[in-house]
């Protein structure tokens, strides 16, 4: 009975649904202490939309990225990202995963120091399937002048957006950001969170971004709340705002 | 109290959050500390060994030998000195033991109580006189066992046993070890073979000889004292100065005793020669006797042998005639031979010839059937070429039908369109009036309708008129009946109603006509229409024609086009038949043409037969002939075969003659040797007799010389280091403490880099809670202190596991490692000395110590707030390489990366360059050490001393010996080249300093180039001694600071200085030599050199040969002593052996050093670059790639580190070398080529291991470090 479920909704999601998750459930173990930190999450988002999973501190946002990023495994449920249960994949498949189909933008950009801003863009699609042209994806985010400097040599809202690059360039199936402004100031996490939702509406990709910030929901096509490991809604926005028109 | 409490617990769980670092700390102090205090210890341990295996048997502190022998007055006078603890006489000769195939020399010695204790392996001490206890190895070598006969005899010439010993076979009863020999090595002797085999040990009863050989004593208050020690060389000094003092004195008391006693011999001896001389004269007069007979005999057997000699001239000239004819039987056998061969080559070729021929033929009928069949198929072709001819016919009457009908085709298709054009004229004018037409009718039908109307609204009127007329009729009926009626009013009634009734007629009448107009108007509207109709049924018409012409066109065209497709077709077909016309005609001409080839073939092959038949003729004529000729031959050789047995017959007869007479000789020639024998025994005895005579008078005379010139007896006081192992052992001890003085330097070197960097990168980590403590409020002192406090704690438990472990444990190896050379030493003693624990300890700590409290002092200095902060990541930096650009384009992505890395991390870079040079290094060092000292065994005996024995002749013996012996040489097939050699041992000194060294003088200057190189040892340049100066070998230039042209002193025993220019130095690298020419040597002694040895180049140098080569010559009188360049090359092989345990030990540790270096440095590595490492991760780079990124900097940097250590390793075995050598050679100053590669292949091996091992490091790496911030 339940495979059949599982079929059809295998069936649902191949219509326009890129990500499913259904019954992900994750436990850590910490020595005694026994920490459900997906406890059954369920959800979809759909192709080019603009997702937000929002929730607080330790309500299971990370697991949630970290599994769907190919980063870690679930314990149970399944994990449907382009028609591919990848909570089945090996490490060496969930590597070919994270390296052709994700784009990933982290908090704190994680650009390698040593490699100038072209460089770690390059870094990205020297070894990807069918990448974008490092130098043009790096204009597509502004950095046509910098692209010669070190990451110490920019700032944070110029190294995020290299990050962004790095992660575009790949030419990915989805882009997930963690908390992508949570090192940024205002008004340049407003620009990111800008460049990130212009690049989901002009170029038809679809980007998860994780944060705690419930203030940023408006402008998301979809809202996605967490809490204890559950999802608490699943929101479609049917009118999402600029980000311009938003305040924290 | 608390705070300190909080910082403890935490300062706990540093250590064992962080136990990687912790324990990296602590093993590379343990190796650094166990080197150090290992190697170090190793020479004392190996001293402290050897000291108390000499305490245990007592060995003697000195030994007293005296030139004329020692009596027990002397014990006794020596047993008075103060000091002296014990006194043990002993007497000691070599001896040979008689066995089958050898005769080892055997070391006697007396069986002491106290001194000298040997330790019994097997079986008890002697008891008896005639009961042994031999050496062990001796036993194993010579394959006796306990229990076994042992039978001995003196070596020495004319010397027999019985003066020596009392009993000359001995029983084995026990076996065991001397301390005298702690190594194989058991010495040289005078006798046999001049290898010591193995000692012996008798009690001293077993001994005839009335003078003690030696004097053992030991000294009180030495055995406190380690044996190799300044303390030790000071007490015994002190009683030997006191033993010298007494010396003098004694050996008078001695010289007296046997001047008496060796008068009283001379005199007796006397007597015996007058005796001997009366015998000889008797003997002398018989044999003269003997010859005057044998004289007669001789004559008589003259005449018989000239009767025998004519006969045979006679024969001899029958049987050179049969010889002749047999030469020429065998050339005509021959020849015959050399026809038949022909022959049968003719036959051969004959029959070569006919299957040629067959062949031939056979070729001729295949050729005959292509022919006919080719002739077929041109029929054929014709053939085919008729019926395509018919067929073209055809079609061409096709094709002109088809233009027929085109033709009238197209004559119709003109007609039509004629009359097409004048329907459409016709239709053309019609068209106006229809047009006019079609415009009119809608108005007359407006006209029509009009009328209608009007016509509707009459027939309404008429309707209304009606209506009103019946009405009124209605009314006048009514009236009519009714009587009340006024006739007025019916009146008026029929007035309306004529009134009504002519209004009807009106309007009948206007109805009426516009009826009929009405119709009219009908018609013409319909006549129109049918008009109209009738144009348009003739215009559809005339499109239907016109689409029918067009139809009809199209369909011409195509026929056209066809037949004009038919036409060219046709016409291709016939030129294709003209062509095939034509080669048919080719084919055919080529026929022809085969069968007039093919005619002639037949005509050739017809003739070949022919000739065949011929030949075959000739050949069986020719055999015939030779049948012939072989049949004449036979008879002949019959002939010849009888000759033969006739003389054959006169042979025998001959040879009967001869035999009578050789029997007759055989009786005269035993009789003249019986005589000669006679004679012989005579002139022998008597020559001996003679000889004796003199000799004896001689040995009178010289005995009386002897006793007249007499010296005072010298004694020898000697302490230990006169026992070879005692010597060589301290020795090898020493080389050892002079390699554990640079070894521990490196290890410790790294260690403390290892340290430095180790505690960097924990205080780097720890920045953001010693940022926090100090915003806190805690004193540096209590931040710093647990920094320390990590390090002393890792560097002190590290030092004590070193020490302990370092000074047990390498010791131990490196002495077993020795022990194959020393396999007497019993006991191997390691303990751990304060001294080189404390030190080590020490050192390691405080080295460590200060690289923890420099890391954090520079943390310390920071202000909290600046700590709190993550230090800004290191930039990314361009470097020098970016500006070369055409390298830098050419690189890949990920080398321009690695590239930018190695440079990044400077710190990194030169660690790991140091730590893999240090591996390098020290491997070359190891391998570097073997070729240096097997450099002595290849060089010196391959290159240098390159002859292969020495024969030393006894210094006494007369001159007609040594010309024996040189005969003996000379005549011997298996000398390739001798030479006569003076060597002997001489000082040589400079500049205040002096060396023993073996001078060499040779008797042919030419010929010594064959028996020692005299070359520089980097240029290879050869010299030759002069008449002027000297060449010394270049240790010893080294050793007295001596170049080419200086002037240097020889001194020879104690005579006085004599002063010589060194001409050169050359290659040399065992012991030292001073060559020089017999003109230099006279010039300096005043007297030409008496050779004492000679120097052979043999064919061979296999162990069987030499050892008959020297039984040999041994036996010869005048012969002291041969001995072998390979035997000395085999016991630098044995120290080769024992290098080979060090080596390892090397390479052991290099390896460690390598792996515990390049992990730690990884380990940092990779901690100080988590983050970026996991989003590599992140990205999707596959573990392999992710390891990649990282040992493509490892191996760049292996890569020059290797090549750092090259150099570094060339310099330290330099340096090792020239420390470790002793004064007696020169170790070999090259390292092999293969030894680089070694090094470079297990330096490589070492830095693959750990990058394997870090791999799986990597591979655990958790990719949620990506997410955490920077710390």
């Amino acid at each position: 009975m339940e495979r059949a479920t599982v079929f059809t909704v295998v069936k649902v999601s191949c219509m326009s649904e890129i990500v499913t998750m259904k019954d992900v459930t994750k436990i850590y173990h910490m020595g005694e202490v026994e920490i459900r930190a997906a406890d059954g999450i369920t959800f979809s988002i759909e192709k080019g939309e603009f997702a937000v999973v929002v929730g607080p501190s330790g309500a299971g946002k990370t697991t949630v990225l970290n599994i769907l990023g190919g980063m870690d495994t679930c314990d149970s449920g399944t994990v449907l990202v382009d028609g591919k249960d990848i909570s089945s994949y090996g490490s060496r498949q969930l590597t070919a995963y994270r390296r052709d189909e994700i784009g990933f933008v982290f908090q704190f950009y994680n650009l390698v120091q040593n490699l100038t801003a072209l460089e770690n863009v390059e870094l990205a699609t020297q070894i990807c399937k069918n990448p974008l042209d490092a130098e043009t994806v790096l204009e597509d985010v502004g950095l046509r002048e910098r692209k010669m400097n070190f990451p110490a040599q920019l700032s944070g809202g110029e190294q995020q957006r290299v990050a962004i690059a790095r992660a575009l360039a790949k030419n990915p199936k989805l882009l997930l950001c963690d908390e992508p402004t949570g090192a940024l100031d205002y008004l340049t996490g407003k620009a990111i969170l800008k460049l990130l939702q212009d690049t989901c509406h002009e170029k038809g990709m679809t980007v998860i971004v994780i944060t705690h910030n419930t203030a940023i929901t408006p402008m998301a096509d979809r809202v996605i709340k967490i809490k204890n490991g559950q999802v608490k809604s699943s929101v479609v926005n049917e009118h999402p705002v600029s980000v311009e028109q938003i305040e924290w | 109290m608390k705070k300190k409490h909080v910082l403890i617990k935490d300062f706990f769980r540093e250590v064992k959050k962080s136990r990687n670092r912790f324990l990296s700390i602590l093993v590379i102090v343990v190796l650094g500390v166990a080197f150090f205090s290992g190697i170090r210890a190793t020479s004392p341990d190996m001293e402290l060994s050897a000291d108390i295996y000499y305490d245990d048997a007592n060995l003697m502190d000195i030994r007293v030998l005296g030139t004329l022998g020692l009596t027990d007055d002397d014990v006794s006078e020596l047993e008075k000195i103060p000091g002296v603890k014990t006194v043990e006489p002993s007497y000691s000769m070599d001896v040979l033991c008689r066995m089958e195939d050898s005769q080892p020399v055997l070391h006697l010695m007396t069986l002491t109580k106290e001194l000298n204790q040997v330790d019994v392996k097997e079986g008890r001490l002697p008891e008896k006189a005639d009961e042994i206890f031999v050496d062990q190895d001796f036993l194993k070598e010579y394959d006796y066992k306990v229990g076994d006969t042992i039978e001995v005899f003196s070596g020495e010439e004319g010397t027999d046993i019985s003066e020596m010993l009392s009993v000359s076979q001995f029983t084995i009863v026990g076996a065991g070890t001397s301390p005298f020999y702690l190594s194989l090595d058991r010495g040289t002797s005078t006798i046999g073979d001049g290898t010591v085999g193995g000692f012996g040990v008798i009690p001293s009863e077993s001994f005839s000889s009335e003078a003690y050989t030696e004097i053992y004593l030991s000294v009180e208050k030495a055995e406190e004292e380690l044996c190799y020690g300044d303390a030790y060389e000071n007490v015994v000094e002190t009683v030997k100065n006191r033993i010298e003092e007494i010396s003098e004195e004694q050996c008078e008391i001695r010289y007296a005793d046997i001047k008496a006693d060796s008068q009283e011999e001379i005199d007796q001896a006397k007597q015996e020669i007058a005796d001997g001389k009366q015998e000889l004269e008797d003997a002398r007069i018989q044999l003269e006797d003997g010859e005057a007979q044998l004289e007669e005999g001789k004559n008589q057997l003259q005449e018989k042998e000239e009767e025998l000699e004519n006969g045979k001239n006679t024969l001899e000239s029958e049987r050179a005639r049969l010889e002749e004819g047999k030469v020429q039987l065998a050339d005509a056998r021959k020849e015959l031979e050399n026809q038949a061969a022909v022959l049968n080559q003719k036959k051969a070729e004959l029959e070569a010839g006919k299957q040629e021929l067959a062949a031939q033929e056979q070729k001729l009928q295949t050729g005959l059937t292509q022919l006919e069949e080719g002739e077929q198929q041109i029929e054929a072709g014709e053939e085919q070429i008729r019926a395509a001819e018919q067929q073209i016919q055809i079609k061409e009457q096709e094709i002109l039908l088809g233009e027929q009908n085109i033709q009238q085709g197209e004559q119709e298709l003109a007609e039509g369109k004629q009359k097409l054009e004048e329907t459409r004229r016709q239709l053309e004018a019609m068209a106006e009036q229809v047009e006019d037409y079609r415009q009119k009718l809608p108005v007359m039908q407006e006209q029509l309708n009009q009328m209608q109307t009007e016509l509707d609204g009459h027939y309404e009127t008429l309707g209304g008129y009606e209506q009103k007329l019946e009405q009124f009729q209605k009314e006048y009926e009514e009236a009519l009946q009714n009587p009340d009626a006024e006739e007025s009013y019916i009146k008026e009634l029929e007035n309306k109603i004529k009134e009504a009734q002519g209004n009807i007629a009106d309007i009948n009448e206007l109805i009426t006509s516009l009826q009929d107009r009405h119709d009219a108007l009908q018609k013409n509207i319909h006549q129109i229409q049918q008009e109209i109709q009738r144009y348009d049924t003739a215009v559809e018409e005339l499109r239907k024609g016109e689409e029918q012409i067009a139809g009809q066109e199209q369909l011409l065209a195509q026929s056209r086009q066809s037949m004009e497709e038919g036409k060219e077709l046709l016409l291709e077909a016939k030129t294709e038949l003209e062509q095939k016309k034509i080669q048919l005609e080719q084919s055919k001409a080529e026929i022809l043409l085969t069968r007039e080839q093919l005619n002639e073939g037949r005509k050739q092959l017809e003739e070949a037969r022919q000739q065949l038949a011929v030949g075959e003729q000739q050949l069986i004529q020719g055999e015939q002939q030779l049948e012939s000729a072989r049949q004449l031959l036979e008879s002949e050789g019959k002939q010849i075969t009888e000759g033969e047995s006739q003389l054959a017959a006169s042979m025998e007869t001959i040879e009967e003659g001869e035999q009578q007479i050789a029997t007759a000789r055989e009786t005269l020639e035993t009789q003249e040797q019986e005589l000669q024998k006679a004679k012989e025994e005579f002139d022998q005895e008597s020559l001996t007799a003679q000889d004796e005579i003199s000799e004896g008078e001689e040995q009178i005379a010289e005995g009386q010389k002897e006793l007249d010139e007499l010296e005072i007896p010298t004694w020898y006081i000697l302490g230990r280091d006169s026992i070879q192992t005692y010597v060589e052992y301290e020795q090898d001890s020493q080389r050892i403490e002079a390699i554990g003085k640079v070894f521990p330097a490196i290890f410790f070197l790294v260690a403390a880099l290892i340290c430095l960097t180790t505690m960097t990168r924990m205080v780097e980590e720890n920045r953001t809670q010693i940022g926090t403590l100090k915003a806190l409020g805690y004193s540096k002192a209590a931040i710093a202190a647990k920094y320390l406090f990590y390090a002393l704690f890792a560097s002190l438990v590290g030092s004590v596991i070193g020490f302990i472990g370092g000074q047990l444990v390498l010791p131990v190896i490196i002495i077993k490692a020795y022990g194959i050379l020393y396999n007497n030493l019993p006991v191997i003693q390691a303990p751990v000395y304060a001294g080189y624990s404390i030190s080590s300890t020490a050192l390691a700590v405080g080295i460590t110590v200060l690289a923890a409290g420099f890391s954090c002092n520079r943390e310390l200095k920071s202000v909290p707030a600046t700590l709190m902060r993550p230090e800004a990541p290191k930039s990314g930096k361009r470097i020098l390489l970016e500006k070369v650009s055409f390298i830098w384009k050419r690189l890949s992505f990920s080398n321009k990366a690695t590239a930018r890395n190695l440079f990044r991390y400077k710190k990194r870079f030169f660690m790991t360059v140091l730590g893999i040079g240090g591996c390098m290094g020290l491997l070359m060092v190891g391998f570097g050490l073997r070729d240096s000292i097997m450099a002595i065994g290849e060089k010196q005996f391959g290159e240098i001393r390159i002859y292969s024995a020495t024969i030393s002749l006894d210094m006494e013996n007369s001159q007609e010996e040594r010309k024996h012996v040189l005969e003996a040489v000379k005549d011997d097939s298996e000398v390739e080249n001798w030479i006569e050699a003076l060597e002997s041992s001489i000082d040589v000194g400079y500049n205040g300093q002096e060396r023993s060294s073996y001078m060499v003088v040779v008797s042919d200057l030419d010929k010594f180039k064959q028996f020692v190189t005299l070359q520089d040892r980097k240029s290879k340049e050869v010299y030759e001694l002069d008449d002027e100066g000297v060449i010394i070998t270049e240790k010893l230039a080294k050793l007295l600071d001596v170049k080419a042209g200086d002037t240097i002193y020889l001194k020879d025993g104690d005579s006085k200085q004599m002063e010589v220019t060194v001409s050169h130095v050359v290659e040399n690298y065992f012991y030292h030599y001073v060559y020089m020419s017999p003109a230099v040597y006279e010039k300096l002694y005043g007297e030409p050199p008496t050779y004492t040895e000679i120097f052979t180049v043999n064919k061979d140098d296999t162990e069987a040969f030499e050892e008959t080569f020297q039984t040999r010559y041994m036996d010869l009188p005048g012969v002291l002593n041969v001995s072998f360049l390979s035997t000395v090359n085999e016991r630098i092989s044995d120290m080769l052996r024992s290098m080979d345990a060090v080596i390892y030990v090397i390479v052991i540790a290099a390896g460690l050093l390598a792996f515990v270096v390049l992990y730690n440095l990884n380990n940092i590595n990779i901690s100080e670059r988590r983050r970026e490492l996991a989003t590599l991760k992140v990205l999707g780079f596959y573990d392999k790639e992710v390891s990649q990124y990282v040992f493509r900097e490892n191996i760049v940097l292996t890569l020059i580190g290797s090549m750092v250590g090259v150099v570094f390793g060339l310099i330290l075995h330099r340096f090792v070398i020239l420390t470790a050598e002793v004064d007696l050679m020169m170790f070999g100053r090259n390292i092999k080529f293969m030894s680089f590669c070694y090094s470079i292949l297990l330096t490589f091996l070492f830095s693959f291991l750990v990058n394997l091992f870090m791999h799986f490091k990597l591979k655990k790496l958790d990719m949620v470090e990506s997410m955490k911030s920077v710390e």
